[in-house]
C-alpha cells in the first residue's frame, strides 16, 4: 500500500506480543488525558501534599530546622511520624486521586461506546477483559502515582531519617499501604469504569460517581435515624473503606469509636467493599459487548 | 481425500450446520456451505441474517449448533487468531469522534498488533489509498458521512489483513462516493491474495464487486451461487434474430459444433463451445446471405438469481 504505488499490500512485518497488547489501550488513554491542560494542571497539584509531608517529616528530623522556626514543642509532639500520620496522608491523596478520577474516569469507556468503536476494538485480537484490563490499568497507573508512590517514598525516607530499627519495627504500614492502595485502585476503578460503561454522557458518568461517595452517607444516616440501626453504613462506600483502613493502620478502636467509624464491623465493611466491586463488574460484563442482542 | 473434503479445505469459508441464536429466536439456521471467491457477496433483505454470520464469524456471537471455519481454522478454537487475519468494517457509525483519522487508524492498526512505527506508516498508506491523505489530521467526528465510511474502511485494511468483511460499505454515499468505494474495493480485491466478504442488499454494489454471491433469507441458504462461472455460461449463450433462409443457417451452424434451437420468424438460440468464436457466425451468415439483425448475449443477472432464491428455487440444496 505504498503511496506512491497508490496499490494495496498486506503487511508482512513482525507484530507485538500478545500478552502486552492491551497496554495500547491504556497508551492511547494517556494520551487522551494528558492531552487536556486542566488535567495535567490538576495531576501535578496532587503532588503538592506530598512535597509538604516531605518538608514535614523532613523538619521533624531536623532539630536545627525546628529551632529556626521556633517549633520547641510541650508535651506530644505534632509532628510525631506515625502510623496516623500515614493513614492521615494516604487518605488525602486517595480523596485527591477520587477527584482526578472523578475527571477522566468517565471518558475512559465513553469514548469508545459513544460512536460505537467498541466492536471495532473487539474485532482485533483483543478480548473483553483485556479491553477493561487496558483501561484499569489507566486508572492503576494515575493513583499509584498520587497515592501508593508517594506515600512510599515517604515511608522509606521516614526510615531512613529514624533509623535505629524504626523500618522494621513498622515494617507491617508498608503492607498496609501498599494493600490500602490497591484496594482504593480496584473500587475507583471499577466505579469509573462502570459509570462510564452506563453512561455514555461524560458529565452524567462523573456525576454518579460523586453521587456513590456522597449521596451513600446521607442515605445511610437517614436509613440508621429511620430504623434505629447502624447497617445503614452498608450504603456508604467511604465509610466501608475508611473501616478497613482505619483497622489496615492499626488504630485503637477508642480511637475509631471517638471518630465515629466503629459502627460497622470490619466483615461487613469488607462485604460492602467486594460487593460494590462485583456490582461493577457485573454492570461492565453486561454492557461492554461488541454487539447489543434484541433477545425474541 | 475425497473431493468433497478438498473442497471444504481450500475454502475462505465454511459454514457446517451454523445455528445462532438470541434467547428463543433462531437467527442462522443451519447454514452449510463452502465459500471459495476472492470476493464473495452476502445478499438478502434486511433482516435476513447477514449481519449476525459477519458477527458471528468474527466470535461475536456463539454458535448454539454446528460451527464455521475460515481458512480452515475453527472460529470458536481460534476466535483470536482469526480475528488478527480479518478487517472488519462494520455497518453502523463507528469511530472515536476526538481522534485525527491517522490516529484512529494507527490506534487499531496497533490493536492488531503492528509496532507503533509500522502501524503509523500503513495508518497514512491507508488513509491516502482511501482517498483520505488530505484530511488525516482532521478529527474523526468533523468526517462527513461519505468520510466516515472510508476510514472505516482505512481501519480495516490499516493491518494488512488476509480477509476484509465490509458490512453494507455503501450505505449513506452519494453516487460518487458509492462509485469511489466501488472502485476501492475491487482494486483491493485484484491487488493481492487479500477474500474480501461484502454484506449487503444492494445487488448492484454485489454484481459489480463480487464472484461468488451467497443469498440468506429467514436465516437460511437461499442460494449460493458463483457469479463468475454464470458469466462464463452466459458469454456462451446466445438469441439471435435473423432474416433470411434461417434453416440452412441454422444447419451451418450446427455443423460447425454449436447446439442450435430456432423459434420461427428468424428467432433462434445458439450455444457456443468454448473453441467457438462469435465471428464465426458472421462469416456463416455472409456466406449465405442471412443477415444477423440481432444478437443478444443472455444476460441472467444477479437480479434473477436473487429473485430465484428468494422464490425458493434452489433452498432445497443450496445451490443455484
Amino acid at each position: 500500500m505504498a503511496v506512491y504505488k497508490r496499490s494495496y499490500r498486506a503487511y508482512e512485518g513482525s507484530t507485538t506480543p500478545e500478552r502486552r497488547r492491551f497496554l495500547v489501550l491504556s497508551r492511547y488513554a494517556f494520551f487522551g488525558l494528558f492531552d487536556s491542560r486542566p488535567f495535567t494542571a490538576f495531576f501535578v497539584l496532587c503532588f503538592v501534599p506530598f512535597l509538604l509531608a516531605f518538608a514535614t517529616i523532613y523538619i521533624s528530623h531536623s532539630p536545627s530546622v525546628k529551632l529556626l522556626l521556633g517549633m520547641q514543642f510541650q508535651g506530644p509532639n505534632p509532628l510525631a511520624i506515625n502510623n496516623y500520620f500515614f493513614a492521615f496522608f494516604l487518605g488525602a491523596q486517595s480523596w485527591l486521586g477520587f477527584l482526578l478520577i472523578t475527571w477522566c474516569g468517565p471518558q475512559l469507556i465513553a469514548a469508545d461506546l459513544a460512536n460505537s468503536a467498541l466492536p471495532l476494538i473487539l474485532s482485533r485480537p483483543i478480548s473483553r477483559t483485556e479491553y477493561v484490563i487496558g483501561k484499569l490499568t489507566v486508572v492503576a497507573t494515575l493513583l499509584t502515582a498520587i497515592m501508593l508512590l508517594p506515600t512510599l517514598i515517604l515511608f522509606f525516607l521516614q526510615a531512613g531519617l529514624e533509623g535505629h530499627g524504626w523500618l522494621w519495627s513498622n515494617l507491617w504500614m508498608a503492607g498496609s499501604i501498599i494493600v490500602a492502595s490497591i484496594m482504593w485502585i480496584a473500587v475507583v476503578g471499577l466505579i469509573a469504569l462502570a459509570s462510564s460503561a452506563w453512561l455514555k454522557w461524560r458529565v452524567a458518568a462523573s456525576a454518579l460517581m460523586l453521587a456513590i461517595f456522597f449521596v451513600g452517607p446521607g442515605l445511610a444516616t437517614a436509613v440508621n435515624l429511620t430504623l434505629d440501626t447502624n447497617w445503614g453504613h452498608i450504603f456508604d462506600l467511604g465509610y466501608a473503606v475508611k473501616v478497613i483502613w482505619m483497622g489496615m493502620f492499626r488504630v485503637p478502636f477508642e480511637t475509631m469509636h471517638r471518630l465515629r467509624i466503629a459502627e460497622l464491623s470490619l466483615p461487613a465493611a469488607w462485604m460492602v467493599v467486594i460487593g460494590f466491586c462485583a456490582a461493577s463488574l457485573l454492570l461492565l460484563n453486561r454492557r461492554l459487548k461488541a454487539r447489543e442482542v434484541v433477545r425474541g | 481425500m475425497g473431493d468433497a473434503a478438498l473442497d471444504f479445505m481450500n475454502a475462505v469459508i465454511q459454514l457446517d450446520g451454523l445455528s445462532v441464536r438470541f434467547g428463543e429466536r433462531t437467527v442462522l439456521k443451519q447454514l452449510t456451505g463452502a465459500l471459495h471467491g476472492r470476493c464473495i457477496g452476502l445478499l438478502g433483505p434486511n433482516g435476513s441474517g447477514k449481519s449476525t454470520l459477519l458477527n458471528t464469524l468474527l466470535g461475536f456471537f456463539p454458535p448454539a449448533q454446528g460451527g464455521a471455519r475460515i481458512f480452515g481454522k475453527d472460529i470458536r478454537t481460534h476466535s483470536r487468531e482469526l480475528r488478527a487475519l480479518i478487517g472488519y468494517m462494520p455497518e453502523s457509525d463507528a469511530f472515536i469522534s476526538n481522534m485525527s483519522g491517522v490516529r484512529f487508524v494507527r490506534y487499531m492498526a496497533e490493536l492488531s498488533g503492528l509496532p507503533p512505527r509500522h502501524a503509523l506508516e500503513r495508518a497514512h498508506e491507508a488513509l491516502f489509498y482511501v482517498g483520505l491523505g488530505e484530511v488525516r489530521y482532521r478529527k474523526v467526528g468533523t468526517y462527513s458521512l461519505g468520510m466516515k465510511q472510508l476510514v472505516k474502511l482505512a481501519q480495516a485494511i490499516a493491518h494488512g489483513p488476509r480477509l476484509i468483511f465490509l458490512d453494507e460499505p455503501t450505505n449513506g454515499l452519494d453516487p460518487p462516493a458509492r462509485n469511489r468505494m466501488i472502485q476501492v474495493i475491487r482494486e483491493i480485491k485484484d491487488a493481492s491474495d487479500i477474500r474480501v466478504i461484502i454484506s449487503s442488499h444492494l445487488l448492484r454494489d454485489v454484481d459489480e464487486c463480487c464472484d461468488e454471491v451467497i443469498i440468506l433469507r429467514n436465516g437460511h441458504i437461499a442460494g449460493i451461487c458463483n457469479i463468475e462461472e454464470e458469466r462464463r455460461t452466459n458469454r456462451k449463450f446466445l438469441e439471435l434474430e435473423t432474416h433470411g433462409e434461417e434453416q440452412g443457417f441454422a444447419d451451418a451452424v450446427q455443423q460447425l459444433g454449436c447446439e442450435c434451437a430456432l423459434f420461427g420468424k428468424g428467432r433462434m438460440k445458439v450455444v457456443l463451445p468454448e473453441s467457438i468464436e462469435v465471428r464465426e457466425l458472421y462469416r456463416l451468415a455472409a456466406t449465405r446471405d442471412l443477415q444477423i439483425r440481432r444478437m443478444n448475449y443472455r444476460r441472467d443477472s444477479l437480479e434473477d438469481i436473487f429473485l430465484k432464491a428468494m422464490e425458493g428455487v434452489g433452498a432445497r440444496n443450496g445451490s443455484l
